[in-house]
């Protein structure tokens, strides 16, 4: 039987270890968080999870997949992935084949005040606020870019928060283009928009707007907001703020997939440069749930040997179209250059190593930065300040080692 | 009715509902400051999903545990800082 692993159980992943799994393949699914689900369909005690999330997960609780949540990813071999288990301990898992689902994180974008307390991203307060986090009466500043600032301001609102503002980045002449565009491609996702402005009316949203600043004292208390032109100021308790997603693609990285500006480079059959290695998701270029289900069926498919069915040829053609809504998206909510004078020569930039902007301008690169500053050497490993510092300053990423993710000593020396 | 579970935060007895996070869990007993960074300014999560390392707090004394990625359990003790 042939053995698959599937790395990363959002949706992408979850689609791809259905249909490997109905085609009857021993598949393994791994996820490092408590819950399958993945960033956009992150576990409730509260909320019930969307109607397609939860067909899906019906899906995977049906096919007999082995589910392996709360346990990472933090090395590969050859034809085998390196674990770690929640209760330490490292488990070497082989496989025959690897779909790497592994999605994407968000881009943080350093500004002053952003190290305060309760300054956190968009999809970060998402998670906190599904996993339990209290916002009644909060009052929220919602900033950065893309569709996710209405979606998570809806969330929040419906918790009781008091949402401030929504502040996009990008202009009210792209904004208007994604919402032709939406109408088009996509016209069931323009009536969840209108529902989700609904939710957190009247609060405005503020087009060509960002967060230049938050002040505060043990947390936020304000927010000061620009246009570029002028600049006000804003009462807040918490500011959720990004400026969309970065493909995680360190495993792949470390496997030596082929990439091309940050992404994963995967043929129509979602298969890498590797043989036996297929990629899924946002790690092959941010365009949102179903293009990432879709990815993840014809990955699914075609690692089980199934690619040259009727099933697959409907999912190319499905997935053509959910492409050029990804290319759309992207274009619209492209970042203003204006927004790499955001960080101050004082502000923070590594926040592992608390190494600020105006140590970190005059580096030659991210090698020589890491070397000489510490910049990226924390627990994070450079996943935050690395993608900033790849936008402010054009740096390329470092090299990825292994482990992945901090990893007990331990849990090597109980192998 | 969904059940609910007694963990410590910083000392103080809190009751959660069972699923929770420590994170939450801490957000619900009134902390926004988990830890304290390598030049002492006071840190959040702000990833929510395990990359950021800025929710780590002490789990029944095991340090350098993401409070965003823990459920909690019953007796748990948590500190934060």
């Amino acid at each position: 039987m042939t053995r698959i692993v599937v790395v990363g159980a959002g949706p992408a992943g979850i689609a791809a270890a259905c249909r490997t799994a109905e085609s009857g393949a021993m598949v393994t699914l791994l996820d490092r968080e408590p819950y399958p689900g993945g960033g956009i369909w992150h576990h409730s005690i509260d909320y019930p999870v969307p109607r397609k999330a939860k067909r899906w997960f019906n899906r995977l609780d049906k096919v007999g997949v082995s589910l392996r949540t709360s346990e990472t990813v933090v090395d590969i071999t050859g034809r085998s992935v390196q674990v770690q288990r929640e209760q330490g301990g490292l488990d070497s898992i082989a496989f025959d084949k690897l779909i790497l689902a592994t999605g994407a994180h968000e881009l943080f974008l350093p500004f002053p005040g952003w190290t305060l307390p309760n300054v956190m991203g968009v999809g970060g307060a998402q998670a906190l606020l599904k996993a339990g986090m209290p916002v009644k009466r909060l009052r929220v500043v919602v900033g950065g870019s893309g569709p996710l600032l209405f979606a998570v301001a809806a969330s929040l609102a419906k918790a009781g928060a008091k949402i401030v503002c929504v502040a996009e980045q990008t202009s009210l002449m792209q904004l208007a283009k994604f919402a032709l565009g939406t109408l088009r491609y996509q016209p069931a996702k323009m009536v969840q928009g209108m529902g989700y402005m609904l939710q957190y009316f009247p609060a405005p949203y503020w087009p060509n707007t960002w967060v230049k600043e938050a002040r505060g004292d043990s947390q936020v208390r304000e927010v000061i907001l620009t246009n570029g032109k002028r600049q006000w100021i804003k009462s807040a308790d918490l500011v959720a703020c990004a400026y969309g997603l970065v493909p995680s693609v360190e495993l792949a990285t470390l496997a030596g997939c082929k990439q091309e500006n940050g992404r994963l480079v995967v043929d129509s059959l979602q298969r890498t440069s590797i043989e036996g290695f297929f990629a899924a998701g946002e790690i092959t270029g941010i365009g949102g749930t179903d293009l990432a289900i879709t990815e993840g069926e014809i990955a699914g498919l075609t690692a089980a040997g199934k690619e040259s069915g009727t099933r697959t040829a409907k999912l190319i053609v499905r997935r053509e179209r959910q492409q050029k809504f990804a290319r759309l998206l992207n274009q619209s909510f492209a970042l203003k250059p204006q927004l790499k004078q955001l960080p101050a020569d004082d502000t923070i930039v590594c926040r592992c190593e608390d190494i600020t902007f105006g140590e970190l301008k005059n580096q030659a690169d991210q090698r020589s930065a890491k070397l000489y500053t510490r910049c990226g050497m924390g627990p994070c490993q450079g996943r935050v300040c690395s993608s900033a510092l790849q936008y402010l300053l054009d740096w390329e990423p470092n090299k990825v080692r292994p482990p992945l993710f901090p990893t007990k000593i331990g849990s090597f020396l109980s192998k | 009715m969904m059940k609910k579970i007694t963990v410590k935060v910083n000392d103080k007895s809190v009751v959660v509902p069972e699923g929770v996070t420590v994170a939450a869990a801490l957000y619900m007993a009134g902390e926004t400051a988990f830890r304290k960074s390598v030049s002492g300014q006071l840190r959040s999560p702000v990833c929510g999903m395990g990359i950021c390392y800025e929710c780590r707090v002490q789990i029944d004394n095991q340090p350098h545990q993401l409070a965003c990625h823990q459920l909690c359990r019953e007796g748990m003790e948590i500190r934060t800082l």
